[in-house]
């Protein structure tokens, strides 16, 4: 009886060992798993198909999609099932393809669940480029702290006011409503148009260049 | 840089607990800071947190058990859980069998013996080994066969229950199982030109060929010179080289009337019946089961539906007759008593006349014990015609009667001081006790 413990054991060791070149016994599988980033827990699943992968971006995710769920359906009971159709879908469609940004992907296919149940939303479609995170790491090193300040310094004022005490004195939304008199809803607003607007002049310069 | 990474650079998920505490207001500017610029870095989390902010009050990790279990029911498997119902499995297959075992002995009896036996001619014997030898063999077997005295086989018929379970626990197919796994008669061929060698040559008591057992050969040129062992009353046997002398001596008094052979590692005295005994008829066999094929088997599908369903199936074996006894002389040697009864039995209902195995039966029955059965078989042996085992016979008996009858056992340990035979002396110093 032993020996088939132990054969059952190191059957799946090896099964680790090849598929994720990382040397942990399988039982501590899960601290591994948290340690891996999405893209490379997504392409573990298109090899492997292993159910825990989708459990461990269960676990980062289902509470967001459950809040936008939220927001955008009026009724609260059908959001465990939009939850539950969408994760359903992740499982077929990751098998086959790749998703480059799961979290915008996530967010598109949503809304777009959402959308079926309440039919005053618009429909998005999913986009690679129309994305924040297409900034590469590789790109941030050329983008120096001076070149910042001067695209910040071509938004509008509200908009590189709300930035600056934002992301340069780090104060909450509260205090920057309290400091300069804008709602709340005012400043959230305008920093968050100013962070897209921002990486769209950054966009621009970086074309500029290449160009 | 550091700006840019400021702006741009985070990438921490947002979790459950961040939510909460955001929405609380218990976190303090800087926690609400950077909660608020993890929110900023993508739509799906400042959708999140708005969409929260919209239902307060929600309780996330029960949403999330909830629909975990929904989603990953099936195929979440707990390998502790998996691997503990193995061990639970194998277990419980470990201990199933014997219990059926030990149940089903006290249920079926004893007393049906399945086992039926019957002679076989030796022409049968012969085609079956020509018809597995090649051409130059068979040739030499067809000269041979001129030659060779008659052989007396034994073949058994065992009828087995399908299930096997008759065979497990009824007390005598047991021992026929092993022999059952035999193969049949290609594997004695050997044993056989032995056995011709033996009579061309020696006619009488040269049993053994090697080197080593030279000496003993000539100790036992006459059957009495056989030395018992110092447990005086087991039929196994020892030369003392230093008795050898007397022994001839003395021995020489006494006559064979029967060949000689020695058995079970040369140790065991046997009566060579080996081109004595005339094949006879068949037995009649009681059930008519066992008769080999019975009608309903002429149809194959019948016999096929037959094996299937109704449990009840022939095999069928069959020993020379010195293989046959050599078995049950080394269970007699290992002391397997019970066992060796049961081959002796066999081979008495063949040849009632047969002294090696009433003689041998009766030790058995004295070492079990059993005095009365023992005094009968050792009777039978003393009156036959056949003298080989008389002394021993004689000196047993005389022990079994020590047991039950002391007055008689006396009278006969004086008999046996009086002709001087090989266990005179013994019977000397059991008198003087």
């Amino acid at each position: 009886m032993l020996c088939i413990c132990f054969n059952i054991f190191s059957k799946k060791n090896s099964y680790f060992y090849k598929n994720k070149q990382t040397s942990k016994l399988f039982l501590f599988n899960k601290q591994k798993y948290t340690e891996l980033s999405d893209n490379e827990l997504l392409s573990m699943y298109r090899k492997t198909g292993k159910q825990k992968i989708i459990a461990e971006l269960f676990n980062r995710y289902a509470h967001l999609i459950f809040g936008v769920c939220l927001k955008y359906s009026n009724k609260n009971d059908i959001c465990e099932d939009v939850v539950i159709q969408i994760f359903e879908t992740v499982m077929e469609y990751a098998k086959k393809t790749e998703i480059k940004f799961l979290k915008s992907w996530l967010y598109t296919v949503t809304r777009n669940q959402c959308f079926k149940q309440n039919k005053s939303l618009e429909k998005l479609e999913y986009n690679d480029q129309l994305n924040e995170e297409v900034i590469d790491d590789e790109k941030e090193e050329t983008i120096s702290d001076k070149k910042l300040k001067e695209a910040i310094n071509k938004l509008k004022d509200e908009q590189k006011e709300c930035i600056e005490l934002f992301y340069f004195e780090e104060l909450s939304y509260n205090s920057i409503a309290d400091k300069t008199g804008y709602e709340i809803k005012k400043v959230k607003s305008n920093i968050q148009n100013g962070k897209r607007n921002l990486s769209i002049i950054l966009k621009k310069e970086r074309d500029e260049i290449v160009q | 840089m550091k700006l840019y990474n400021k702006i741009f650079g985070n990438k921490a998920n947002l979790t459950e607990q961040d939510i909460e505490k955001y929405l609380s207001g218990n976190a303090d500017a800087k926690e609400q800071h950077n909660i608020e610029a993890k929110a900023l870095q993508n739509q799906l989390f400042a959708d999140a947190i708005d969409g929260y902010a919209k239902n307060k009050g929600f309780d996330i990790n029960k949403f999330k058990n909830r629909t975990s279990k929904r989603i990953f029911k099936n195929n979440s498997v707990n390998y502790l859980v998996a691997i503990a119902a193995m061990f639970a499995l194998v277990t419980i297959l470990f201990f199933i069998p014997f219990n059926n075992k030990n149940n089903e002995l006290a249920e079926i009896p004893t007393t049906n013996l399945p086992v039926k036996e019957k002679i076989v001619n030796e022409e049968t014997v012969k085609i079956k080994l020509i018809e597995h030898n090649d051409e130059k063999l068979q040739e030499q077997s067809e000269e041979k066969e001129i030659e060779k005295p008659k052989k007396s086989v034994i073949k058994q018929i065992i009828v087995v229950e399908k299930t096997e379970d008759l065979i497990a626990n009824n007390s005598r197919p047991q021992k026929n199982k092993k022999t059952a796994q035999k193969p049949i008669i290609i594997s004695k061929v050997e044993n056989v030109d032995i056995q011709e060698q033996k009579i061309n040559t020696g006619g009488v008591a040269v049993a053994v060929e090697t080197e080593q057992n030279n000496n003993i050969e000539q100790a036992y040129s006459t059957p009495i010179s056989k030395a018992k062992k110092a447990d005086k009353y087991s039929g196994s046997v020892i030369v003392n080289a230093e008795n050898t002398d007397k022994i001839n001596q003395k021995e020489k008094t006494f006559e064979n009337n029967f060949p000689i052979l020695y058995l079970a590692d040369n140790s065991l005295k046997v009566a060579n019946y080996s081109g004595k005994r005339e094949p006879k008829d068949e037995l009649e066999l009681e059930d008519a089961r066992s008769m080999g094929t019975s009608a309903r088997f002429a149809n194959k599908k019948v016999a096929e539906a037959e094996m299937q369903t109704n449990s009840v199936y022939m095999f069928e074996e069959e020993y020379f007759y010195n293989d046959f006894l050599d078995k049950a002389l080394f269970k007699f040697k290992k002391e397997k008593y019970s066992e060796a009864i049961r081959i002796f039995d066999v081979i008495i209902k063949q040849y009632p006349d047969d002294i090696n195995a009433i003689f041998y039966n009766g030790l058995s029955f004295y070492k079990l014990k059993k005095y009365n059965k023992a005094i009968n078989y050792f009777d039978l042996v003393i009156n036959d015609n056949i003298n080989i085992f008389d002394q021993e016979a004689e000196w047993s008996k005389a022990l079994c009667l020590l047991e039950t009858n002391r007055s008689e056992g006396e009278k006969l340990l004086q008999k046996i001081v009086d002709e001087a035979g090989f266990y005179s002396q013994k019977a000397m110093i059991l008198l003087n006790e």
